[in-house]
Formats: structure tokens, C-alpha cells, sequence
């Protein structure tokens, strides 16, 4: 193995103490707040939806280049591109179960299934995106990349591609499925969902292929730039495209319905905005700029910043939205806005908000996320097949 | 509860995927929160007694009763029901107090067992000593005083087994020198409802028929979260029901503010302004009842009147052969146009004026309006203008509110209160708005001010357990008949604690030798601060302090000897208790409910009385009690059933208030009748007529202290600086004068969540000192100082810092820690062990020598002071 | 059928909060083996099943200051409509509860509840409950009417804590569908209002708005 690449895992396991450390700090929390159900979704609510639709932008790209149009340039990175996928979405679903207070239930989520429930049928989702996509990238390694576009390959790609639309469209929608939380609304935020992992599956597909995996694995930055820096760089920006209308129509929307006026104000000029505008110019107008740049100038800088910023912003977005919607009913619904006044007192909103933003345990959580994932990818590029061409010799998939 | 085959097959599932996870993912503390519901979860408590009970949180004495439970080895409460009489549910209530005792019981501030002081006085330092130490030293200090027993000084609660505590001490050992706190809660009352009534009468006279009302004023008292209020309370709620209107007037919104049809927010001690304009108003536009007034009131009096108030006399006074004892006066009969006794006038005139043997003449009615008409709404708009630069209460509202009160009398009337020593003018208030009532004759009314039921007559404890009296007669001068020859007037009797500490802090007449107190937190409920504190330090103006309570307190810290009693519902009282300040007096049976927890060797009260007793050779050596026994004696001699009485708790000794304007018999007055002009203070008083004095025998504006002191004398304009406030302290509905609730951590929680819990100032006031909620601030009074929580809120008077009472404590008084050592080590009790302690406590604060009403027995006038905030 | 339901009467409520130190020793606090009575850190208030709240205005719905939040048991309960696992549902007789032993901790149900009826208390609580549903920590706790003094099945003819505790009859509790009873007699005579009844929850806690001896003119 190169150096590099034992460096990244090393690199990954030390970060993923953080992710350890934030999930054993959040359930044996033993101090009592009144924050936990006045704004009870934090940063590993809004974590476990940025992992998910970061590993369903990432697999969606490669199902629609592969399953719907056959582009062969896609074929020398799909092995990679899966085990990317893979690799965001376990730190999710970890994040999934860390947040419940009483996983040990979880499996009523099928056993007592309830159907009017967005979260039961994430439950769902996500299993049946996971298996496609542990298929696809089982399918891949054993019968090569180049059977992708086989029908087999195929209904397995677009299988996945709708199980992940999905999952997108259901996890936006849990935050809008009642009139409590006047911030969030199940369209716009489902669609909004997609464009924005879209958007973050271009940017994690730079850096896990661009930057990652052309550092540890037999990917050079020559044939990535050939195969895939105009067409992901191409990507982010429409994408971010995509998102800004979405982001646009959800405050328009948030806009004519007057109840939810607080949470639109807390993130366009409240005590959200910093973070709602910095998203914002972040995941939609430097990710078209750098996007277009990139894209027409193949420059890897431009699109390793327009990554980077574009996942810094995807997350500020999603979480501004996640976190405004919950101030928001404190102000708009006055048996919340009574209780957090009693239980708060004066200046309620920002502990709300500072509960919200900064808890350091959900963050620690959420941001030792990054390392589960970096340590995954790097094991995963590693460990298993996923060299065009490559046959498994151990265990089915392993090198 | 059964399960479906569906359920089933989803629980199997769902348990081999929850194993998995379960036990790969569960952190500690689900382990621990789930061990903790499957080992104890399941049990159940076993209810195994229920006790009837009467609270002795605040004075009322509600019924209630107290379920008790074993659950895991231990006996708890788990349910507190009031009790409510089938028949009569309108006189039976209690309030959120009484669901605190099961935390009560289990303060961290409970004394553990007798203590013997072994720092300095008000340093609390103790050693925990046995019973029989403790006994034999409080028998050997009552022996030093066996000569000189007035020397023993007793102050007592009006609980269970205070009347026990003081009867002890007045008939056994001799002492006339017993009293209660009367004087700093409605001693004001007492002494202004004289004029009208003749004697001194408190708010139990009185009960306000809030159900059958149509209209009633409420001014300085709060009968929806004040104290010894809960029939009162369920009244009010009926009569809420019943579109009663509810008009209040006082110096903070609350939830009487917001069932009230029509509110005015005033600046303290303001209202009896608006009394006196509404009486103006009744007066000049002869909107009072005019049957009434002549068969029960002696507004028909004829006085000698030549419009000089300090010449008038009554013309002729003569024996009233219908009502012995009393007399009759003369008066002008319209019906034949001749001057008459009124005993044989068909039709007394109310109004008339003329001249008899050549004099002047004017009726009492005539003089009283003459008295008042300078007190016109415009003079109360215009004094509003002059001392505050704004109009609160316009005069065209006052107005209507008088007419209002007439159209809807004599279903109308002022609320008589309760407190009455908030502020030096309270007397007068109370006297003013009585005399409303009586104008209005809604005194006695249905549907006014009817008359309290009458109080059962409960047998001595102590004559039937067969104690004797040891007093040998030796008399000597009262602290009471001291200070009335020292500049004192119209001491209530058993109502003079501001005496008490009078007397310790200038040690006249004489150093006090033991200073008994049962329950009564002097130095937290008295006002007295730094110099109380600094006197009760000096053993040479008081030898022994002996305190009993259940729970450490401020006093607690300054006692030679400290004897933990039990809380109420943890005795056995040898005494039948009644209710007396509701509708109908009832008699309860108050019955053990539990013991006190394992780690306080409390005893009760009287049981300390009786070993005392004991020892001094008052009661056989030999006596063994049957609380339940002397009960049922007591029941005996009331003729009550005590079966019956035991199983329901209660019985009701009356079964409706006294709806007679004189309550049924003739008043104390020389007349009899309800005086407008008291004849006999006339003559008393005349000296005071044209003062703004408490005892001017002629309503008058009297200006409160603060008004006095910040507001040119009374004349205004009102220049406080910018932090300088009137402090007001009031009852919440969880606070009480039996302090120890205050302690309580769900009180705590109550106060804070509902944000009273400190003090609370105007957003105006507040933003010139640029203080904001949370601020912690320093309250300096002319006596004390306290830390306290600053609250802004728009829902008090820009003049006032408003509080709850006695929550917090002048450290450099009162240590917030007691020491206490003992066999096992030294154990530390912090006061306020739950939170809390940073509201306020007036008493700490006012000065004992200048908050104070020397011409109404020296009663307190407790938030007329001002205090100023700075900033911590 | 049966359909528990509870009236707030805000003409006969003073405020005393008896209700809320009954629904604590009931449903909330524990008992330690010396017989301590544990109450939740912080401010138990929060955790009480009935929440008192004082707007600065008067409530839109009921015409008061002052009012409660709790559990509203919903007819149409968007807590249930939200909760994964079937955990928070609706008894036979109306109630809507919480089954702990499916409970995931996801929080939808908190999220849901238009009225902030749901608590969390996720601190620690030594000793024991008085009855198995009383609040366990890290479950959104909720108002469960004291179905454990009564039945989850038959008519609503048992007593709330909070209902025992109020001396001023300002709590009621009874059968909707009992035509006899005094909650379907008062909300038959339309004397009851419900909060945020746009929203279609269609709550089964109502309030008596406080009557009102004529216009008001309030003044201060």
C-alpha cells in the first residue's frame, strides 16, 4: 500500500474518535433542558440527511451516466464511485441510530411499521438503496464494471437511482409533513432535497475520486481529468443552479404563508442569516462560478474549492432550513412561544438557536462523520477490487 | 390485556432486531433509566391510610385529605384531595398548597433533632442534643422566670397547637406577655373597622358574597392567589361564573387582574384616594340607600354642626330601652316634623339641618358628606397630576365606578380585605371602604358583606387532660400597657409583635428573660433587620431564645435552643381545630398521616408542652395523652358526633354566613347600630379632626409614608430617584407565612416558570438603570440589605419593585448555612437548598422604629419603604 | 364507544397550579427507597403533564392570559400520524399514548405537536414512579389523562390527578360520547372552545373562555 493511503486511514481513524466520542457523549447525556423539546432535531438530524443524499448525489450521477445513458467514460470509475457511495452513506445511517434516544426500539421502525410516517419509510429506504447499492457494487467487482450497462447492471443502477430519489424526497419531506413546522413544506423541501444532493454528490465525487482516490489508487489526475472533472464540474453547477431555485421557491413560499414569517426572517435577516447567506453563496452562486470555470477551464483547483465550499455550504443550507423551522413555530405558535419564554426566559431564541448550531456533542458527532467516511472510502479503496479490471480475489470482492 | 396474533408476530420481529442492535448500540444511561423501570416500575404502591387533615400552610385551615402509600420500603404521599361536602360544595376548597406536602415532609431544611446553640447568636452553629437534655433545659429557664413570668415572652402561630402553645403559657405559667404576628397582616383592618363596628374586627368578621354579588371592587387583596383565601376563592370563582364583575384596583396585573372585568394599576397606598372620592361621590349625588341607613346606622344622629368638625357633639344621647346596654340618640322625625329619640321616630330624617335649643343641627349623614366634600374624583384625578404627572384612574371612572356600586347595591360593595399593614394609611382605607359598604347597605346584605358564620367554643385541651396552674398572680406591666403609656395607642390585644421587638431593641421595660417561640419566624415575618438581629445578639436584653419549628429558618439561626416540631400533618394534635376564616365555620379533625422521615427526630408541639408541663409540676409526672381521646372529648362537649366527625374529617358547624346588617345582635358601638361617626372615638379623637392621622374621627387622605417622605410631603410632586422604589411584597399562590413551603423545590420551580421569583420593575425604570431580567442586583433599605433577581416586566407599577414574600434573606442577619455538630460529624443545612432565595423580604429591609403605625398598636406598614437598586 | 375528553374551565381557574403539583406527584416525580421525592433537575414545571402559560396578550382561542399546555388528545393526532413504530397511538376510549417499549427517541412526535403538549427530559431520575406510565427519562412524555387510574378501553369514568386536585371545579373530565356527561353537555351548548382548531387536529381538550360581565374597558 502506498504511504498515502495509510496515512489517510490513519488520518480517518483518528477523526472518527470524534464521531465516537459526540454518539457517547449525546446517549448517556444525563443533564436535563428544556431545549431537547422545544428544538429537539440538532446538527445529527441535519447530519444523517447530509451523509444520505451525499451517497445518493453520488450514486444517482453514476446510475443516470451508466444506467440510463451507457457513457463508457463512467465505466473506469464506477467501482470507485460505489464504494464513495457506500462509504457517505454508513456514516448516516450510523448517525440515523446515534440520534434516537432509545435505539434499542429501532426495530419496531418495521415490526410496527406505520405507514403515515415519512420516517418509517425512510426506514425502508434506505435499506432498499443500501442493498441496491451494496448489489451494484458486489455486481461490479465480480462481473467488472464493464457488465454496468448489462441489463442486469442497469435494473440495478436505475433500481438504485429510484430507491435513492426516494429516500431524497422522503427525508426533505419529514421535515414538512405538518403544519408545526411552518418552515419546512414537503414539496419544495423534497425537490430542494434531490437538487442539493445532486449537487453534493458532484462535489463529493471530486473528492473522493479527484482528490482521494487519485492520491491512493491507481486513478491517475490525468485519467480523472479526462473521464470526469468537465462532467462533475458541469454538474456542480447546474446543480447549484437547481438548488438556488429551489432555496428560492421555498422562501417564497414561506413567504405567502404567514405563519411561517418568523422562520423566514430568522434565516433571511434573523439570528440564522449568517450561516442560511453563507450556505447559500457558498452551495449556489461560487459553486456555478467555480463550476463554470472548472468546466470550461478543466482546472482542479476551481472545482476541488467549488467541492469544498459546496459541501460547506450544502450543510450550512440544509441545517439554517432544518434549524429555522424549529425557532420558527417558537415564534409562531404561541403555546411554543409561552413555554419557551417560561421554561428560557429572556433571550429563549438564541439559546435556541445556540442549541441548535453549536451543541459541541451532536457537532462532534456530525463532524467526526467526515472521518468515518474518509476512513471507509480509504479502507474500501484499499481492501476491495476496485481497479477497472480488477478480479476479487478473497471473499468475493476483496483484493 | 390481551394481544393479537398481528401484534405478536410484529413484537418477535421486532425483538430479534432490537437484541441486535440493543446490545451492541445501548449506552449506560438507557441501560440504567431501563433497569430502573424493570426493577421498580413494576411495583405498585399499596395504599394503606387515608388521613383527614386540615392545612396549616397559611391560616385557613382547609380540609383535605392525605393518602399514603408503601412503596419500596418507604410510606409516601401519593394523593392530596381536598375535601368537598356534597351538600354545601361553595364553602369547601384548598388551594395548590396543601399538594406540597409530600416535599414538605422531606426538606432538606428540616431540623434533624434538639439543637443546642454553640456559635454566637444569628451564626448557626449547633450540637445536636437528646430530648431529655433538651426538655430539662428549656424546665430550668422557665423556672429561672416562675417569679417574674411576665418576663417570658411567647410568641405563638395560630396553627393547630398554637392556641395550646399560648393558653399554656397565659393560664399555667402566669405570662401576660403572649402574642401572635396579627400586627404586621391585618392589625390595619382591625383598628379602622373600630370606627364603624366599635371594636376591633379583623377579616374574619366579614365574608364577601362574591356569588350573589353584581358587583364588587377589590382593593388590596387578592383573593385568588393570596392567602387564608380558599373559600374565598371558590366564591370568587362562582361568581366569576356568574358574571359577577370584578372591578380591581392595585399596584401589579396578576391573575386577579386578568379575571377582572375592569383593572386599574395605581401606585401603592394610592387607593384610599379613590376610596374617598367614590364615598364623595355616594354622598353628594345621595346615590346610598336610605332605608337602610336609617333603620341600622345612626345617620340620623343629630349633632350639634356649625360647620366646624371640631365643635361637633352629639345632642342628646339617652339609655335605648330596646336594646340594653345601649343608647339611643335624638334624631328629627319627618313623619310629625318633631325632634325625637329614634326609638319612638316613625321616620328619622337623614338629611336633616336646623336648629335645636337654639344650636345648629346637622344628622350624622349631613356632617360625614361635609367631611368628604372636598374629596371630589376631580380632587383624586387632580392629586394623581400633582404627585405622579400622570392620571392613572380618571375622574370620570371613579365616578362611574360609584354609581355603578350604587345602581348594583346593595349587591355591591368594596371587598373588605384581608392584610392591612402594607401602608401607614391602611386603617383609614379599611375604614372608608366599609363605610361604603355601610352607605351602599350592603353590609349584612345578600350579596355584600355578609357577617362571618360565628366560631364554635373548643374545650381546653389542657382543663380536660387536668393540668394546674402554677401562676402564682404576681403581676407586672405587660409590654403592651408599657408601650401604651409610652406613645403607643390602640394596641390589639395578642396582635403586638412589633412590640416584642420594641422591646428587644431598646430593652424597655425590662430585658426579656426567655423568648418562646412557636413557629413564628420573628425575625424573617416581624420588621426588624439589622437592628432586631443586632439586639437579639445581646444576651442582656434576651437571655434564653428557645425556638420550636420544623425547618431551619431565620429565626432558627438566633435560638439558645431549638426544639424540631412536626409538620402538621405529621401529628396527632390533642385538639379539635375549626376553619375559621370561611363562609361557615366547620370542625375538623386534622389526623396523622405520616411520621416524619427517618432522619428528623421531630416531636410535636404539644407534646413539648406537656413533658414541659411535666417538669414543672403542672401536669401529673405520670399523664400519658390520647390525642384522639381528648378529641373525642372535645366532640362530647360540642355535642358533635366524633364517629362521624373522625370518619369525614369535618362537620359543619354553621351552614351559611349571617346575612343581618349587625350580624344578628347589636354592635359594640355606644349605639349599637353601625356608626358613620363613631361617638365614642369622636370624642377620643377630636384632637385629630383636620389631620391626616389614622385616628381623625372623620374619613381623610392620608398620604402613605412614601408619599410623605418622596412627594414634598404629601403634596407632590413625587421625585424618587432613579433607583429609588416602593417595595411590595405580596403572596403568590405557593407562597405562604408558614415559610417553609418557600423552601419546597416545586415552589421554586412554580415561582421561577411563572418569572416572579425576585423582583420585578418597570421596563421604564428598568432601562434607566440598565438593568435586564436576570440582572442580580442589591435592594439597600433603610434597615438591611438583599440580594435579588431582577424581573422587567411592564406588569407593575413604574413606581413599585414587587416580589413574593420572604424569599431571600439579609446575609449579614441571617447565615444562609447552619452548623450542626453531632455523635456522627458535622452535618451542614443550607437554606434554600433547592434554589431560590434571591427574591425579597421587606422586614429585612424597613426599620422597625419608622415602618411602623404608633396610633394603631405600633402594627407594621411593611411596603411603605422605599429601597433602592444597585447594580451587582 | 368512548372519547375521554377534559375541560379547563379559565373562569374558575385562579391559578393556584394545584393541578400541576398533583400531575407532578403522579405522573413525574419518584420515590427513593428513604422517601425522598425526586423531582426532574432544572425547572420540573417543563415536565409537568399540564403546563400553565401566561401570554402577554390574551390567547386569540381562549380569550385569556393565562392558559394550559398539554396533550390535547387529538381526534386526529399528527403525533401518532408522524411516530415510525406505532409507539404514540390512540387507545379505544380517545387517549392518545405512549408505549415506551416501541418508542425509537426519533423526536417526530415533539416535531408534530402543533400545541408543545410533548416533553423530553433526558436527565436523571433516581427512585421509583408511581405507576408504569409515569415519565421515564429520554421518552417525549405526554399527558395520558391518568389512564392508569381508569382503563385505555372503557368509559372515561375515572378521575385525573390533576382534576382531583382542583377544589374549584375548574377541571372536568368525562365522556364525549356520554350524552349525560358535563363535557358533552357544556360542548354541546358550543360554551367551549379548543386551540388552533384550523389546524384539524380536533383537540379533546377544551377551555371555557372566561365570561365576561359586559364589554370590558380595561383600563391601567
Amino acid at each position: 500500500m502506498k504511504r498515502s493511503w495509510w496515512a489517510l486511514l490513519v488520518i480517518g481513524i483518528v477523526w472518527s474518535v470524534l464521531m465516537g466520542y459526540g454518539i457517547y457523549a449525546y446517549q448517556t447525556i444525563a443533564e436535563p433542558s428544556p431545549l431537547y423539546a422545544l428544538v429537539p432535531w440538532g446538527a445529527m438530524v441535519t447530519g444523517y440527511v447530509f451523509f444520505a443524499i451525499s451517497s445518493g448525489g453520488v450514486f444517482d450521477a453514476l446510475a443516470i451516466r451508466l444506467g440510463l445513458y451507457c457513457e463508457e467514460e463512467a465505466k473506469r470509475v464506477a467501482r470507485k464511485t460505489l464504494v464513495l457511495a457506500l462509504a457517505l452513506l454508513i456514516p448516516g445511517i450510523v448517525l440515523v441510530f446515534a440520534d434516537l434516544t432509545h435505539v434499542e426500539h429501532s426495530g419496531w421502525i418495521y415490526a410496527g411499521f406505520n405507514v403515515t410516517s415519512r420516517i418509517a419509510w425512510n426506514g425502508i429506504l434506505y435499506i432498499v438503496y443500501a442493498a441496491f447499492l451494496v448489489a451494484a457494487l458486489v455486481y461490479a467487482i465480480r462481473a467488472g464494471e464493464e457488465r454496468l450497462t448489462s441489463t442486469a447492471g442497469r435494473a440495478l443502477l436505475i433500481g438504485g437511482l429510484l430507491a435513492s430519489l426516494a429516500l431524497e424526497y422522503n427525508l426533505g419531506s419529514v421535515f414538512g409533513v405538518n403544519v408545526a413546522v411552518p418552515a419546512w413544506f414537503a414539496a419544495p423541501m423534497g425537490v430542494l432535497n434531490i437538487a442539493l444532493a445532486f449537487l453534493l454528490g458532484a462535489a463529493w465525487s471530486h473528492i473522493g475520486l479527484g482528490e482521494v482516490a487519485s492520491t491512493v489508487t491507481g486513478l491517475t489526475r490525468e485519467e480523472y481529468r479526462r473521464c470526469c472533472v468537465k462532467g462533475v464540474s458541469k454538474e456542480l453547477a447546474g446543480m447549484a443552479v437547481a438548488t438556488g431555485f429551489m432555496v428560492a421557491w421555498a422562501l417564497v413560499q414561506m413567504y405567502s404563508w404567514g405563519s411561517a414569517h418568523p422562520a423566514l426572517e430568522t434565516l433571511v435577516s434573523g439570528g440564522l442569516a449568517a450561516p442560511f447567506w453563507v450556505g447559500f453563496a457558498l452551495a449556489v452562486p461560487l459553486a456555478i462560478i467555480l463550476g463554470l470555470y472548472a468546466h470550461y477551464r478543466a482546472s482542479r483547483t476551481a472545482i476541488l474549492a467549488g467541492s469544498i465550499l459546496t459541501i460547506v455550504g450544502g450543510f450550512l443550507l440544509l441545517h439554517s432550513i432544518v434549524a429555522a423551522g424549529q425557532t420558527g413555530r417558537l415564534a409562531a405558535l404561541q403555546s411554543y412561544d409561552l413555554l419557551a419564554s417560561h421554561a428560557l426566559g429572556p433571550g429563549g431564541e438564541a439559546k435556541a438557536l445556540g442549541e441548535l448550531m453549536t451543541n459541541p456533542v451532536e457537532l462532534a458527532a456530525f463532524i467526526g462523520g467526515f472521518g468515518l467516511w474518509l476512513l471507509l472510502y480509504t479502507l474500501g479503496l484499499g481492501v476491495l477490487a476496485v481497479e477497472p479490471g480488477e478480479k476479487p480475489r478473497r471473499l468475493l470482492v476483496f483484493r | 390485556m390481551g394481544v393479537s396474533r398481528r401484534e405478536f408476530l410484529k413484537m418477535a420481529a421486532a425483538a430479534g432486531i432490537a437484541a441486535s442492535l440493543a446490545s451492541t448500540l445501548r449506552p449506560p444511561s438507557v441501560e440504567r433509566a431501563l433497569s430502573v423501570a424493570a426493577a421498580e416500575g413494576e411495583e405498585k404502591p399499596v395504599e394503606f391510610r387515608v388521613a383527614k387533615q386540615a392545612c396549616l400552610i397559611c391560616g385557613q385551615r382547609c380540609p383535605f385529605e392525605i393518602h399514603v402509600a408503601r412503596l419500596g420500603g418507604a410510606e409516601v404521599i401519593t394523593r392530596v384531595v381536598p375535601i368537598i361536602d356534597p351538600e354545601y360544595p361553595e364553602y369547601f376548597a384548598a388551594c395548590g398548597r396543601p399538594q406540597v406536602v409530600q416535599e414538605l415532609r422531606v426538606l432538606e431544611e428540616r431540623i434533624p433533632g434538639p439543637l443546642l446553640r454553640v456559635g454566637r447568636r444569628g451564626e448557626g452553629r449547633f450540637k445536636q442534643i437528646s430530648w431529655s437534655e433538651a426538655l430539662d433545659l428549656l424546665a430550668r429557664w422557665v423556672r429561672e422566670y416562675l417569679d417574674e413570668p411576665w418576663k417570658i415572652v411567647v410568641l405563638s402561630h395560630q396553627g393547630a397547637e398554637g392556641g395550646l402553645v399560648r393558653k399554656f403559657f397565659e393560664e399555667y405559667i402566669g405570662t401576660e406577655n403572649v402574642t401572635e404576628h396579627c400586627d404586621t397582616c391585618h392589625t390595619g383592618m382591625d383598628e379602622g373597622h373600630r370606627f364603624i363596628l366599635g371594636k376591633f374586627a379583623g377579616p374574619a368578621k366579614f365574608q364577601p358574597d362574591y356569588r350573589n354579588a353584581k358587583l364588587v371592587v377589590l382593593m388590596g387583596r387578592n383573593p385568588v392567589g393570596g392567602i387564608v383565601a380558599s373559600a374565598w376563592t371558590k366564591m370568587f370563582v362562582e361568581g366569576r361564573e356568574a358574571k359577577t364583575k370584578f372591578i380591581v384596583f392595585d399596584v401589579r396585573r396578576s391573575r386577579l387582574t386578568d379575571l377582572a372585568d375592569e383593572y386599574y394599576i395605581i401606585p401603592p397606598g394610592f387607593d384610599l384616594a379613590i376610596s374617598l372620592a367614590i364615598l364623595n361621590v355616594i354622598l353628594t349625588e345621595r346615590l346610598y340607600n336610605t332605608e337602610y341607613l336609617v333603620k341600622w346606622t345612626n345617620a340620623p344622629m343629630l349633632f350639634y354642626y356649625s360647620g366646624d368638625l371640631s365643635t361637633v357633639e352629639p345632642v342628646r344621647l339617652a339609655d335605648n330601652p330596646k336594646m340594653p346596654g345601649k343608647k339611643t340618640y335624638l334624631v328629627y322625625d319627618e313623619a310629625d316634623g318633631r325632634f325625637k329619640l329614634k326609638v319612638e321616630a316613625r321616620r328619622p330624617s337623614l338629611e336633616y339641618t336646623g336648629e335645636y335649643n337654639g344650636r345648629p343641627v346637622a344628622t350624622a349623614l349631613v356632617i360625614l358628606r361635609d367631611a368628604v366634600k372636598g374629596y371630589t374624583p376631580e380632587w383624586a384625578e387632580g392629586l394623581q397630576r400633582r404627585l405622579f404627572g400622570r392620571v392613572y384612574v380618571k375622574a370620570s371612572d371613579i365616578r362611574r365606578v360609584a354609581r355603578e356600586l350604587a345602581e348594583a347595591a346593595p349587591r355591591a360593595f368594596i371587598d373588605h380585605g384581608y392584610k392591612g399593614t402594607r401602608y401607614y394609611n391602611e386603617g383609614m382605607l379599611k375604614r372608608v371602604n366599609l363605610l361604603i359598604n355601610v352607605l351602599l347597605g350592603s353590609v349584612g346584605a345578600r350579596g355584600g358583606l355578609a357577617y362571618a358564620a360565628g366560631k364554635p367554643k373548643i374545650p381546653s385541651t389542657w382543663s380536660i387532660l387536668g393540668f394546674r396552674s402554677i401562676a402564682g398572680g404576681k403581676k407586672g406591666v405587660s409590654i403592651p400597657e408599657y408601650w401604651e403609656q409610652n406613645g403607643v395607642a390602640n394596641v390589639r390585644p395578642h396582635c403586638w409583635s412589633m412590640l416584642v421587638v420594641r422591646t428587644i431593641i431598646e430593652g424597655k421595660p425590662y430585658p426579656i428573660g426567655l423568648l418562646f417561640i412557636h413557629r413564628q419566624n420573628l425575625v424573617s415575618h416581624a420588621i426588624g433587620g439589622r437592628r432586631l438581629a443586632e439586639a437579639l445578639k445581646d444576651e442582656n436584653r434576651v437571655k434564653h431564645i428557645v425556638v420550636l419549628d420544623s425547618t431551619f429558618n431565620e429565626t432558627v439561626m438566633y435560638a439558645d435552643l431549638v426544639l424540631p416540631v412536626t409538620m402538621f400533618f405529621e401529628e396527632e394534635a390533642p385538639t379539635l381545630q375549626y376553619a375559621k376564616k370561611s363562609y361557615v365555620d366547620f370542625i375538623v379533625d386534622a389526623q396523622k398521616a405520616v411520621d416524619p422521615p427517618s432522619w428528623v427526630d421531630a416531636r410535636d408541639a404539644w407534646w413539648i408542652i406537656v413533658e414541659l408541663a411535666k417538669r414543672l409540676g403542672i401536669a401529673p409526672s405520670g399523664l400519658r395523652v390520647d390525642p384522639v381521646e381528648v378529641k373525642r372529648r372535645q366532640a362530647e362537649k360540642l355535642g358533635i358526633n366524633y364517629e362521624e366527625l373522625r370518619r369525614r374529617g369535618y362537620v359543619l358547624w354553621k351552614k351559611s354566613p349571617k346575612y343581618h346588617p349587625w350580624g344578628g345582635k347589636p354592635l359594640s358601638t355606644v349605639t349599637g347600630e353601625l356608626e358613620i361617626i363613631n361617638v365614642k372615638l369622636l370624642e377620643e379623637y377630636r384632637s385629630y379632626i383636620g389631620r391626616e392621622s389614622p385616628l381623625n374621627p372623620f374619613p381623610a387622605w392620608i398620604p402613605p409614608l412614601w408619599i410623605r417622605e418622596k412627594c414634598n410631603g404629601g403634596n407632590g410632586p413625587c421625585s424618587l430617584a432613579d433607583n429609588e422604589f416602593v417595595l411590595v411584597e405580596y403572596q403568590e399562590s405557593v407562597t405562604a407565612t408558614n415559610m417553609f413551603i418557600r423552601f419546597a423545590k416545586s415552589v421554586h420551580d412554580i415561582l421561577e416558570w411563572k418569572q416572579v421569583y425576585g423582583v420585578r420593575i418597570h421596563p421604564e425604570r428598568a432601562k434607566k438603570l440598565g438593568l435586564k431580567t436576570g440582572d442580580m442586583v442589591r435592594l439597600v433599605g433603610p434597615n438591611g440589605e438583599i440580594r435579588a433577581k431582577v424581573i422587567v416586566t411592564e406588569d407593575v407599577d413604574p413606581y413599585v419593585a414587587a416580589a413574593p414574600h420572604a424569599t431571600a434573606v439579609d446575609t449579614k442577619v441571617v447565615p444562609l448555612e447552619a452548623v450542626i455538630e453531632g455523635k456522627g460529624g458535622v452535618k451542614r443545612v443550607r437554606l434554600f437548598a433547592e434554589g431560590g432565595g434571591y427574591g425579597v423580604n421587606a422586614n429585612m429591609l424597613a426599620d422597625p422604629l419608622r415602618h411602623v403605625v404608633p396610633e394603631e398598636g405600633l402594627r407594621a406598614a411593611q411596603n411603605d419603604l422605599i429601597v433602592r437598586i444597585e447594580r451587582l | 364507544m368512548a372519547r375521554a375528553a377534559m375541560i379547563i374551565d379559565l373562569n374558575k381557574c385562579t391559578g393556584c397550579l394545584a393541578c400541576v403539583e398533583a400531575c407532578l406527584r403522579e405522573n413525574v416525580a419518584r420515590y427513593t427507597g428513604d422517601g425522598r421525592y425526586v423531582l426532574p433537575e432544572g425547572n420540573s414545571v417543563f415536565y409537568a403533564r399540564t403546563k400553565p402559560v401566561i401570554a402577554t396578550g390574551r390567547n386569540v382561542y381562549v380569550d385569556s392570559r393565562m392558559y394550559f399546555v398539554q396533550c390535547m388528545h387529538c381526534d386526529n393526532p399528527p403525533c401518532a400520524l408522524v411516530c415510525p413504530t406505532g409507539a404514540t397511538y390512540k387507545t379505544k376510549n380517545g387517549i392518545v399514548m405512549l408505549d415506551h417499549s416501541k418508542c425509537i427517541g426519533c423526536r417526530a412526535c415533539i416535531i408534530a405537536c402543533p400545541y408543545g403538549a410533548r416533553s423530553l427530559y433526558r436527565g436523571v431520575l433516581e427512585g421509583r414512579p408511581l405507576h408504569r406510565y409515569a415519565l421515564e427519562p429520554g421518552y417525549p412524555d405526554k399527558c395520558t389523562f391518568c389512564v392508569h387510574r381508569g382503563s385505555t378501553s372503557g368509559p372515561a369514568e375515572w378521575t385525573p390527578a390533576c382534576v382531583e386536585a382542583c377544589a374549584f371545579g375548574a377541571r372536568i373530565f368525562g365522556d364525549l360520547d356520554d350524552p349525560s356527561s358535563l363535557v358533552s353537555r357544556l360542548v354541546r351548548e358550543g360554551r367551549v372552545v379548543t386551540l388552533a382548531p384550523e389546524l384539524g387536529t380536533r383537540p379533546k381538550l377544551f377551555f371555557v373562555p372566561p365570561a365576561r360581565s359586559m364589554p370590558r374597558t380595561r383600563r391601567g
